[in-house]
């Protein structure tokens, strides 16, 4: 199963992002950024389904990157 | 008690403020440190502040610094925009919480304007003041003695045109006047959250038009793999822990302000005439008043009467009001009270008109009675009044 995390370096955008998202009816849950996925230490992401990923785009702004978990992969997204 | 010093901070609360205070205590944990329900709820308080004061004050969430008063707010703001032996315009009407991080800075002040109750002065003064080497411009919004609001949008527009960074001090003026970051376009605006926003003391906002420089250096919850503090909003100038029940309680003040409207304003404006024209009914007796120009904050004095000791008479019969400087001499000395200071007595949401009529029962009493102790006192001279 793929999950998909948009990290943000503040907690205050990562709230705003995911209440936009809730308002677009998209389920997704808030969370601290995993370590694997941090970039300069502790953040918050956003994490999604594939399905909700993908009705989610275009995301709401001010996020630093987006990964993709598979298994214990993880990847990028463009 | 008759508390007429909402200037000062507000005593009388809405309900809902320690309701959610002590709400807040029981269920919050650290904000931006913990993934579990009860930091989350913490990190959910801070920003639903955050959007109530950028709705109350046209901004944007990330906009809003959580402070713990408006002397926080102005430092932070002042150390940001002022260097050593920078030349820095202010109103003759600032209080100690501008004039003295500037003097600690070494700033060179320059006072604009001494008007009172004269907006067109006043911003005609701030026109002339303003000049090339000018690196910020501080004004109150409204003074914190005389209740004289300042022409702050006129000066705004100065700075804008002249790209000089505005700083708006906005004690006594948040909660009762529209203000508007956006529309100002100042690089910040410092609020206390315990005055007329009703919320707790220890609360503060600073809207920052600008990235702030760091007043206090420390975890934030975010990039903490880096030396230095964050770069962007809020968490640049929020470290260490927040204070989540002041948080609380703000925010749930900031709602009933919001569920007023212009009931406050209108209230305050009844109060206030009804205030001054008593004082200004009783002999002996100079009061400072504005008419439209002028908040419910009205500092008087009486001839041949010590302000610190009506202020303790008043207190004796259970009147709360504030003699002296104010903590802000500057204001005194533009309007020529900085000898005698002045007694004030400010209005809040919960003043009733009986409330005003004992006051002004009781100052009139208290000079009747002084006046058969001691000789006919000098009358003031040098300022008319304006009902």
């Amino acid at each position: 199963m793929r999950e998909y995390f948009v990290n943000y370096r503040s907690i205050t955008k990562a709230q705003r992002a995911l209440r936009a998202l809730e308002r677009q009816g998209i389920a997704a849950s808030l969370q601290r950024t995993p370590q694997a996925a941090r970039q300069n230490g502790c953040g918050y992401s956003i994490r999604l389904s594939e399905r909700e990923f993908l009705r989610a785009r275009p995301l709401p702004p001010g996020y630093d990157s987006v990964l993709v978990k598979t298994g214990q992969l993880w990847e990028a997204v463009p | 008690m008759i508390y007429l010093d909402n200037a000062a901070t507000t005593l009388q609360k809405p309900a809902s403020v320690p309701r959610a205070m002590a709400q807040a205590v029981q269920r919050c944990a650290n904000p931006g440190r913990g993934g579990y329900a009860a930091s989350m709820q913490a990190a959910d308080t801070l920003l639903e502040l955050r959007q109530a004061a950028a709705d109350c004050f046209d901004a944007d969430p990330e906009q809003v610094v959580l402070t713990m008063n408006a002397t926080h707010g102005l430092n932070l703001a002042i150390r940001t925009l002022v260097s050593p032996g920078d030349r820095v315009v202010i109103s003759g009407y600032e209080h100690n919480a501008v004039v003295r991080p500037l003097h600690a800075l070494g700033a060179e002040l320059s006072v604009a304007s001494r008007a009172l109750f004269d907006p067109a002065r006043t911003a005609a003064d701030f026109e002339a003041a303003i000049s090339r080497d000018t690196k910020a411009v501080i004004v109150n919004h409204a003074s914190n003695v005389f209740g004289y609001v300042q022409p702050v949008e006129e000066i705004a527009a100065l700075c804008r045109q002249r790209g000089v960074p505005l700083i708006v001090d906005a004690s006594q003026s948040a909660g009762i006047l529209p203000i508007s970051l956006r529309h100002l376009g100042a690089a910040f605006i410092a609020m206390p959250g315990h005055k007329a926003l009703y919320g707790p003391q220890g609360t503060g906002l600073l809207l920052c038009g600008r990235l702030p420089d760091p007043l206090l250096f420390g975890g934030t919850g975010s990039q903490s793999r880096l030396p230095e503090m964050p770069d962007f909003l809020p968490d640049r100038a929020e470290a260490g822990t927040q204070n989540v029940p002041g948080a609380a309680g703000l925010l749930a003040g900031l709602g009933f302000v919001r569920g007023q409207g212009s009931a406050l304003r209108v209230r305050e404006r009844q109060c206030r005439a009804q205030l001054c024209r008593g004082l200004a009914a009783i002999s002996g007796v100079q009061v400072f008043s504005g008419g439209a120009d002028q908040l419910g904050v009205v500092s008087f004095r009486a001839a041949g009467m010590d302000c610190e000791d009506l202020a303790a008479q008043l207190a004796e019969r259970g009147i709360a009001v504030r003699a002296g400087l104010h903590c802000a001499p500057l204001a005194h000395e533009s309007a020529g009270t900085l000898g005698s200071g002045t007694v004030r007595a400010s209005l809040g949401a919960f003043n009733r008109s009986e409330e005003i009529a004992a006051f002004l029962d009781a100052v009139e009493e208290i000079l009747k009675k002084q006046e058969g102790t001691q000789e006919k006192p000098l009358p003031f001279h040098g300022f008319s009044c304006i009902i």
